[in-house]
């Protein structure tokens, strides 16, 4: 118990240590007297919710910062409804307790996203820890999460880190799909690791989610059975198939930066992708007329897919190929209306070496080779002796046909 | 293809005929020379129309490596003070705003080397190569972004100027008592750039990105990339105040918002429109609580504000109180028992007042008569102005002021008393002037003062054991 | 051409270089439809090799130049109506000349027909000999083989690439009586012989007509269609006799073979040498465009 004596009263003051010079932090807090645990945020807007105040207090502007908490973010955010304590649980008294740690582990609540963090990449050496991705007191809420802003703003937290897997405009997901529609948000995995929902044999479940038709179509095509069969431990890979590239739905469309069917250069790339796998044919392609026509940038003519389909591809001996006997015409006839059956037997990817596939295409090609040959070599070396003539002549000073030259000076 | 291969054969030929006609081919440039071409006109025709002399320039005048294949063609200093264009010795110290910048011991005492091109740069377009005061945040970002209140004289150095407040209280920053280190208390939001420079800007140079920056951990990659200029890597965000303290940039609006009708645009006029009106209201207690009277006596700032608090701190809309504080400001950071502080500084103020203002009265009686240009007068009148500025301006915002302020009103009077051949007679006790660790700092009352009760929480253990 | 004041004989033109009085050697519908052909044929070319060659690195912008892939499609088929309708008309005039004429045969053999013949391998012969110097240089008469290999070839040429070329037009309808192998074979027959064509007339040709020394750097007989006495006798002294027997008629513009013709005028001399070095200059260009394409693809 203590007796205060008014000092006008000239009393002599009590005994007291040395008093320690404190800097303006300690006597700030020394003159806030212990509040009561509370856990009404309004209390701790009072000061971290004035930036003014805060960075009185701390050394840096950043510390203050780091310290302020907006009362219409907080309250905008998925958490608003939330006392700090919380969170905070050690920060209830004031001044707080010196030995209070920072936060309650998301865990607490999340727990199941903390588990499958806990199994992916992000959380190695907690490379990417809850608030890095979700923000700190402006976490989202999942409703504003699923909006197109909200998948925007997913892309630009982790194209922080990502950077080079930042879409761009062209892509037709940059405008509105987030990232962790397509990667696991929580348990992300690398792309090799056969978990991944980008894994090769997972991308048929992972774009189907949003892409059924043609999710469905590619499963059991050509490409489909083919990386099905990746799956299974010792199954028999097709042949062709390269176990680096299978023919999943980035290994033809990309990951990030596709493009559209309606992109200028769409028909060009995929061009590119199908010659990946597909090499002999692409050369004969390029060597027709809609090849030579979709390098040069046209987007009318067909292409790979527009024959051979896009998602359901399947071998021209199998009735349901669009290239099939039973099929081609009807397929020929898509752009060239008035096509007739022997019009559907063109063959678009002739050969001109290979004589036993394509003897009239061999002969006219060869034929047509000599004729070239010959005639330049005939005409080239007639034109050089002329040449070689006239020169010998003029060098010896004999030449016979002066007579229009004299008059050129 | 082997398809094409059998043409090269065939058409082989033709190229000797073509040789032989003395008729050449038109052949495309080379794409270096033609992009190299391409990009000295673009530059070049942007520079038309300013004032730049180095517009009339050829560009590999500077560019020594000429533009070609460079998407930031560096140019050495050496270019600048070459064949007579700056001579080194022409550049000295200039001021850029509120600092003073040394061109000499940027370019020779700077632990990175800085070239000319470092600050002075154009962009393509071709503007002229001034390098304004947005320019130092690109290398001294690391500082700002660890700075403490006494770091800003390190560029600041020489604090000259007055400032004004939006209620007419003037600020000369050199009489400032806080000056020392206290800049931040009013320029509390000064913005950092951010100094790590990201990978983004390496990719705009080097096509493959990843090798480069594994390789570039860790190393001092200046040296490597002179010529160029800071901003090629380096966010060139400039370093500026973004926010006054709002106890001394009064904003209307914040707590008059809508009082002139719905239209939130009114809100958003700026103090000097109100002030047309409503000129200096809030003069006085501003100049309390900042502790700038019109004396020129130093400065006395309030504690309160000088450990962060603001107005609106006290004065809170949101208590349904309009913006006249209540004990519940104090009980909001303070324990409940502060609740009667606020009471007991009125009570004291007023009783002050009281007794200073008839002392003052007293020596306006004895001067009666006298003209106003006499000191005896003048005395007075000091005495009576000192107290209708406490009066006005609220003790409350700084009880230490008020209390000199007390003494200074008493002793002008006592003057006057003198100054008419008269005996002051004795002043009234003021009490011992208030100040932390002193119970009167906060009990703040005349007379006998007994505060009996448990007093032993950590808060008064720690003050009554520094001398209360 | 009404203008008789004597001029300056235009010295870049081999035709007007040399003595002697002018003498006619096309007639106007000759003249119209070579330059039906150079209109044409540049046409077809400059819309079809970016095709051949669409790997090439200025097949992209040549071909965004003529508009597009589908704009460049609408003008080689323009190029094709072109060459169609100065073939037909083609077929006509020489039928119209044969019925009409009370020699036929004279057309088709003989010192003034197109028809090769035992004598131009005489010609072929002494020209090789020539090279060597085991002779002189053979007298050539009103066509040298090199012209009627020249003009065969532009008929065997539009006669192949304009029958696959109409094919490839209209595969649908055609496909009702021609088996599918049909268009395979078109399309490498189309390619394949205008490269020929284009290579052949931009070398070869140019070369024989215009860019040898006798006549550097432009012949342009066949847009004035007359040429100096001198110009025939080196060319074509086989035929002198026949300049010969006109040589004292009076100039007349009827534009008659052999007979003497007054000379062109400066503005019609210019405009021939104009369009001839426009022509010659884009020809190389695309010679230059294909070696290119050739070597490096």
């Amino acid at each position: 118990m203590i007796r205060l004596i008014p000092c006008s009263r000239g009393g002599q003051p009590p005994k007291s240590p040395p008093a320690a010079r404190l800097g303006a932090l300690a006597v700030t807090l020394l003159l806030l007297l212990p509040a009561v645990a509370t856990a009404q945020s309004p209390r701790c807007e009072r000061c971290h919710g004035e930036l003014e105040f805060l960075r009185q207090q701390v050394p840096t502007l950043q510390r203050a910062r780091a310290l302020l908490v907006l009362p219409e973010v907080l309250g905008a955010s998925a958490h608003g409804g939330m006392a700090c304590t919380r969170c905070h649980r050690g920060f209830g008294s004031f001044p707080h307790d010196t030995t209070a740690t920072t936060t309650t582990e998301c865990a607490s609540c999340h727990e199941a996203q903390d588990t499958a963090w806990r199994g992916g990449v992000h959380a190695l050496d907690q490379g990417a820890r809850c608030q890095d991705c979700h923000g700190v007191h402006d976490v989202r809420t999942k409703a504003s999460m699923e909006t197109a802003a909200g998948a925007r703003a997913t892309q630009k937290a982790c194209t922080r880190c990502h950077f080079e897997a930042a879409l761009p405009a062209s892509d037709p997901h940059a405008d509105s799909v987030s990232c962790a529609a397509c990667h696991a948000p929580h348990r992300t995995l690398p792309p090799q690791d056969e978990r991944s929902r980008v894994n090769v044999v997972n991308q048929g479940n992972t774009c189907g989610a949003c892409h059924q038709k043609e999710a469905k179509a590619w499963e059991s095509d050509v490409h489909g059975t083919a990386v099905a069969a990746l799956a299974v431990p010792g199954a028999r890979i097709p042949s062709g198939v390269s176990r680096a590239e299978p023919p999943a739905c980035t290994a033809c469309h990309g990951a990030h930066g596709m493009l559209t069917p309606s992109t200028p250069g769409f028909q060009a790339q995929m061009v590119q992708r199908c010659a990946h796998c597909h090499e002999p044919y692409a050369e004969s392609f390029a060597d027709s007329y809609h090849g030579q026509a979709t390098t040069l940038g046209s987007q009318t003519v067909a292409t790979c897919h527009d024959c051979h389909g896009a998602h359901g591809i399947y071998p021209a001996s199998d009735p349901r190929s669009t290239v099939s006997p039973e099929n081609r015409l009807n397929t020929c006839q898509k752009c060239h209306t008035q096509a007739t059956a022997s019009f559907a037997l063109f063959q678009p990817h002739a050969n001109p070496s290979d004589r036993t596939h394509y003897p009239f295409v061999y002969w006219a090609y060869h034929l047509m080779a000599a004729l070239l040959i010959g005639t330049f070599t005939l005409f080239g070396v007639h034109t050089f002796l002329w040449l070689a003539r006239l020169g010998l002549d003029a060098l010896r000073g004999t030449s016979d046909v002066p007579k229009t030259r004299e008059n050129e000076r | 293809m082997g398809r094409n291969s059998l043409l090269t054969l065939a058409l082989a030929t033709l190229v000797v005929v073509a040789s032989c006609a003395r008729e050449t081919t038109p052949r495309a440039e080379t794409g270096s020379a033609a992009s190299a071409a391409s990009a000295a006109s673009s530059v070049t025709a942007g520079s038309t129309g300013t004032t730049d002399p180095h517009a009339s320039l050829a560009c590999a005048q500077c560019h020594e490596g000429g533009l070609a294949d460079h998407r930031e063609p560096a140019v050495p200093s050496r270019a600048c003070t070459a064949s007579g264009c700056h001579n080194d010795n022409v550049v000295g110290t200039v001021r850029l705003a509120t600092v003073t910048f040394n061109h000499r011991s940027h370019v020779s005492d700077s632990t990175v080397a800085i070239g000319c091109a470092g600050c002075h740069a154009h962009r393509a377009g071709g503007q002229p190569l001034t390098a304004g005061a947005e320019t130092c945040g690109l290398c001294h970002a690391k500082e700002l972004s660890q700075a403490r209140g006494d770091d800003c004289r390190l560029c600041h150095s020489d604090p000259n100027w007055v400032g004004m407040t939006s209620q007419g209280v003037p600020i000369p920053h050199q009489d400032l008592p806080w000056i020392e280190g206290g800049c931040l208390r009013c320029h509390y939001e000064v913005t950092h750039p951010v100094h790590e420079v990201s990978l983004t800007r390496c990719a705009a140079c080097h096509q493959n990105v990843e090798a480069v920056t594994r390789q570039g951990i860790g190393e001092d990659l200046h040296p490597s990339h002179t010529g160029i200029t800071c901003a090629s890597c380096h966010e060139a965000d400039n370093h500026r105040i973004e926010a006054m303290s709002s106890a001394v940039d009064l904003r209307c609006a914040n707590c008059h918002a809508g009082v002139h009708g719905t239209d939130t645009a009114r809100d958003s006029v700026s103090p000097s429109t109100c002030n047309t009106c409503h000129g200096g209201v809030h003069r006085d207690p501003q100049r309390m609580l900042l502790g700038l009277l019109p004396d020129s006596v130093a400065a006395t700032p309030s504690n309160h504000f000088m450990n962060g608090l603001t107005c609106r701190s006290c004065h809170r809309p949101d208590t349904g109180t309009g913006n006249v504080t209540t004990s519940q400001a104090c009980v909001d950071c303070h324990r409940p028992e502060y609740a009667t502080v606020l009471k007991w500084w009125q009570q004291g103020l007023a009783e002050r007042m009281r007794l200073v203002d008839r002392y003052v009265a007293g020596a306006e009686r004895v001067t009666a008569g006298s003209a106003p240009t006499d000191s005896a007068a003048e005395a007075v009148a000091r005495a009576r102005a000192t107290l209708a500025l406490l009066s006005a301006g609220g003790g409350e915002h700084n009880i230490p002021l008020a209390q000199r302020m007390f003494g200074d009103a008493l002793r002008q009077a006592a003057d006057a008393y003198r100054l008419v051949g008269r005996t002051a007679p004795p002043t009234p006790s003021m009490g011992r002037a208030p100040r932390p660790g002193l119970c009167t700092y906060c009990h703040y009352r005349l007379g006998e003062l007994v505060i009996s009760g448990q007093m032993n929480d950590a808060f008064h253990r720690s003050v009554v054991g520094r001398g209360g | 051409m009404t203008d008789h004041i004597p001029e300056q004989p235009l010295n870049l033109d081999a035709a007007q270089r040399g003595d002697g009085p002018f003498v006619w050697r096309f007639e106007r519908y000759h003249r119209i439809t070579h330059a039906a052909v150079i209109v044409s044929f540049f046409l077809l070319v400059i819309t079809g090799l970016p095709l051949r060659f669409s790997h090439a690195f200025w097949a992209g912008p040549l071909m965004s130049l003529l508009g597009g892939v589908k704009m460049a499609g609408i003008l080689h088929r323009t190029g094709a109506v072109i060459t169609f309708l100065y073939f037909s008309a083609h077929l006509f005039y020489v039928v119209r000349k044969l019925v009409r004429s009370p020699d036929p045969m004279k057309i088709l053999w003989g010192p003034d027909s197109l028809v090769p013949q035992p004598r131009d391998i005489v010609d072929f012969w002494h020209q090789t000999r020539w090279y060597f110097g085991r002779g002189p240089r053979p007298r050539f008469g009103r066509w040298s083989y090199m012209e009627k290999f020249d003009y065969f070839a532009v008929f065997w040429g539009v006669a192949i690439i304009g029958g696959s070329g109409l094919l490839l037009w209209f595969p649908e309808f055609f496909s009702h009586f021609l088996p599918g192998w049909v268009f395979n074979v078109a399309t490498v027959v189309h390619s394949d012989e205008a490269l020929l064509a284009a290579g052949f007339i931009f070398t070869i040709h140019f070369f024989h007509v215009h860019l040898r020394p006798e006549k550097f750097p432009l012949d342009a007989v066949m847009f004035t269609g007359r040429a100096t006495r001198s110009y025939m006798e080196e060319e074509h002294p086989g035929i002198m006799e026949e300049v010969e027997r006109h040589a004292s008629e009076a100039p007349s513009p009827h534009q008659i073979p052999d007979t003497p013709a007054p000379p062109p005028t400066r503005a019609a001399s210019l405009t021939a040498a104009a369009l001839g070095f426009i022509a010659l200059a884009v020809g190389l260009s695309l010679i230059g465009m294909i070696l290119w394409a050739v070597i490096l693809y």
